[in-house]
């Protein structure tokens, strides 16, 4: 089974970052800009693991969780926060929404794929 | 809750900032720049980033010359410098890159007592002067001139 990974970041930088950083591996990346769309995502892909960034305009990272968490669908959905922010107490709040993970941004390929591979199976692309 | 820093603490904040944040994501070594003082210049991005905090506010500029964009983009995105990126891709790079290192200065004020949440990344092109009381500090990667402007919300010393 090929793992499903969503990358909810309003920057398209670090999307780009996180699409080149997965190419070489057998898994679907998919892309959403908002907490909004991202969910939309989640429940259209229902993906094995949710890649959220913590500030966003529209909905951001933790209402974003918040609704996931209450969506009976999705609640179980592992996520890994990707964030600039590390204070002691947005660590706290998303630790309470159950994520799995936190990674500060700017990351380490090495340490970001660790973390996600401890979730899904990175496995490499046959032609890569 | 410490509210008086001094200047010299403030620019070893923001060099170990900048230093990580750009050796991290693109691998190139920083080093200070006092020396090498940067001229404005009218194609600089300058992407800013509010410092919330509970009774005061304050704010990073990175001031980044184009060709190092361009240049750090390909790095970290693939293809080259030249290859054509949209002016949305390149302020986007930039805001990022500001986000990550005003994110460890937010560390840094908490870590004295001053908890405070970032902004939303606000990019430009073009350096003006800044008009309020600010530290100000400058460093060169792979050769470029970076520079980082921060108003504390903590009163400097």
């Amino acid at each position: 089974m090929t793992p499903i990974i969503l990358s909810v970041d309003d920057s398209i930088t670090i999307r780009s970052v996180l699409a080149r950083l997965f190419r070489p591996f057998d898994c679907e990346l998919c892309e959403a800009a908002n907490g909004e769309e991202g969910l939309a995502v989640a429940a259209l892909k229902r993906p094995h693991l949710i890649l959220l960034d913590y500030n966003m305009p529209v909905l951001d990272g933790i209402a974003m969780l918040r609704r996931l968490r209450e969506d009976p669908e999705l609640k179980r959905t592992p996520v890994i926060m990707l964030t600039a922010e590390a204070g002691p107490e947005s660590i706290a709040t998303v630790a309470r929404l159950g994520v799995r993970d936190y990674v500060t941004k700017p990351f380490r390929d090495e340490q970001l794929l660790a973390k996600v591979g401890r979730i899904v199976p990175l496995v490499p692309r046959l032609n890569s | 809750m410490n509210t008086s820093l001094p200047a010299s603490e403030l620019t070893r904040w923001m060099g170990t900032a900048l230093t990580e944040v750009v050796e991290t994501l693109l691998g190139g070594s920083v080093t200070n720049s006092t020396q090498v003082p940067i001229p404005p210049t009218p194609t600089a991005l300058v992407a800013e980033i509010a410092l919330i905090g509970a009774t005061s506010q304050g704010a990073v500029r990175l001031i980044l010359p184009d060709a190092f964009v361009r240049s750090a983009a390909a790095a970290l995105l693939g293809g080259s410098e030249a290859d054509p990126r949209s002016e949305a891709q390149l302020k986007d790079f930039g805001g990022e890159v500001a986000n990550m290192v005003a994110g460890r200065l937010a560390s840094e004020l908490r870590r004295v007592g001053f908890p405070c949440t970032l902004g939303t990344p606000s990019v430009s092109r073009g350096w003006v002067a800044p008009s309020e009381t600010i530290v100000t500090g400058e460093w060169l990667c792979q050769g470029f001139p970076l520079r980082l402007e921060f108003s504390s919300p903590l009163p400097p010393a």
